[in-house]
């Protein structure tokens, strides 16, 4: 059955796409995990609403509208907290729900936005198209190759800031980077599992390789293997149930993070 | 610069809106010599050091390292800070932890013969989130030496270690300025510390109250006046 599902070429495109953010999102998980960057990323998925919704009003590509605002929010978000008193916790808190208020606004102004917004809000990654599925490629080839280059650097920043700053580490400039790096990935999730639920595909596969590593480099290489493992079970288990595949995919991370959990626990 | 001097900071003075933190610190430190800063709490004793390494803006002054801006040469300097913070739940093995700070230009050989010189050679392989207070301290001294800096910046290193391996850990400075002919600075607020294993000391109280050998200038009459009068409330509270 299986077999005669991967003959289609949506579900090609929607494997492969799985694969391409799967990894992705194991790279980038693991430092948003250590540096705790969990809301941020919510805050990130929720703002690519309004990107969405200037998409749908103007009848340009969503994809790259939505890229376009992530990336904003990413920078202004830096640039406030450096500016201002505010922790990034309460900055988050401000500007996504201001975003997103944005979007539905602009979503209200297009006639049967409904159903774009729950695409949007829970994802379809069988309804990927070929444009999308190129500049997700692309965009994660750059993403990748930024965090392969500065992997070292990334790490040490992560580890204490200050310390990094004596050895010449230029820590504003990679966390600006990395928050664009962040908002870029996040939002070419959006089409695998949603606004909603695409923060955990970021948490929950680092999250498990957190319980079963004892060095970095354990972790790093057991957060990609959950992450593809987690997308490509969730994905065939929600075309062969015909149920819909980001709370599927998300739902088999859960299942096995609790499995880890629970294995940790009777050790 | 005065020609033996390693590292040279003249007449600093460090400012946040308009409050004066710290106000007209001059002292210098040659290779081979320990300069402790001693003051009491809030002092301004760690602004002045993140204003030394260049971490904070400072208001007037200038501060030389090897003749030239602190930031051109951080490859010959070595920084412990006070608190090192990091997640200790995160998976990273000493190893690891050290290779990060290991310069291209550093043979790998450095991890080991550090580590074995400061006596924690077995725990190369150890999580570091699961090593001992004065343990971790030890692996972070070895983390800032990795490069064979020719000035170590020590912000308080006593902090979060037992009394014994307090001593063990000022024997270990000595050690270092004698057999490599390091430049040391060392923040502290351990009087009886500074006046056994310092070369000079920097009074600090806002600004600088005192600047010589510690035999000579960390007088009764000097205490008093550096801690308020409260040295010993000073102490115990510590």
């Amino acid at each position: 059955m299986i077999f005669d599902l991967l003959q289609y070429s949506f579900v090609q495109r929607a494997l492969l796409a799985g694969v391409v953010l799967a990894l992705l999102y194991a790279v980038l998980g693991v430092f948003v995990v250590v540096r705790k960057m969990s809301f941020w990323s919510e805050g990130i998925a929720h703002a690519s609403l309004a990107g969405v919704a200037v998409a749908l009003i103007t009848g340009t590509q969503p994809l790259l509208v939505a890229l376009v605002v992530a990336v904003l929010f990413a920078i202004l978000m830096t640039q406030l907290e450096k500016r201002t008193n505010l922790s990034f916790d309460t900055l988050i808190g401000v500007l996504f729900t201001s975003f997103m208020a944005l979007g539905l606004v602009i979503m209200n102004q297009v006639s049967g936005y409904q159903a774009e917004l729950v695409s949007y809000l829970f994802g379809n990654i069988l309804t990927i198209s070929y444009v999308d599925l190129v500049i997700t490629i692309v965009m994660t080839l750059v993403v990748l190759a930024y965090v392969m280059k500065y992997n070292k650097t990334l790490t040490t920043l992560s580890l204490n800031k200050e310390v990094s700053q004596v050895q010449g580490i230029r820590s504003d400039l990679h966390e600006q980077l990395f928050a664009i790096a962040l908002a870029v990935a996040v939002v070419l999730g959006v089409k695998l599992v949603g606004i909603i639920l695409v923060s955990a595909l970021l948490i929950i596969p680092p999250a498990i390789a957190k319980l079963t590593s004892r060095s970095f480099y354990g972790f790093q290489m057991h957060a990609v293997m959950w992450s593809l493992l987690i997308v490509v079970v969730g994905l065939l288990i929600s075309l062969l149930y015909n149920q819909p595949s980001g709370p599927v995919i998300i739902l088999t991370g859960s299942a096995l993070f609790l499995l880890t959990v629970a294995r940790n626990h009777m050790k | 610069m005065n020609e033996t001097s390693l590292f040279e900071c003249r007449n600093v003075t460090i400012k946040y809106d308009t409050a004066q933190i710290v106000s007209d610190v001059s002292f210098s430190v040659a290779l081979g010599e320990v300069v402790a800063i001693l003051g009491p709490n809030g002092s301004g004793k760690s602004t002045l050091i993140k204003a030394l390494l260049g971490l904070t803006p400072i208001a007037s002054g200038t501060v030389q390292f090897l003749g030239e801006e602190v930031s051109s040469n951080l490859l010959q300097l070595g920084y412990l800070p006070q608190r090192f913070d990091f997640d200790k739940t995160l998976p990273i093995t000493v190893d690891e932890f050290l290779r990060l700070f290991l310069h291209t230009s550093t043979d790998e050989s450095a991890i080991d013969s550090w580590l074995a010189e400061l006596g924690v050679m077995d725990l190369r392989h150890s999580q570091l989130g699961e090593l001992s207070g004065g343990q971790l301290q030890r692996v972070n001294i070895a983390r800032a030496l990795l490069n064979s800096p020719q000035l170590l910046i020590l912000d308080e290193p006593e902090a979060g270690i037992d009394a014994s391996a307090e001593r063990n850990l000022y024997e270990t400075i000595v050690h270092l300025k004698k057999h490599h002919q390091m430049g040391i600075i060392l923040v502290s607020h351990e009087v009886d510390m500074v006046h056994d294993f310092a070369d000079r000391v920097v009074c600090l109280n806002k600004s600088q109250v005192c600047y010589g050998v510690p035999s000579k200038v960390l007088t009764k009459d000097m205490l008093e006046l550096l801690y308020d009068g409260g040295l010993h409330k000073h102490q115990h509270d510590h």
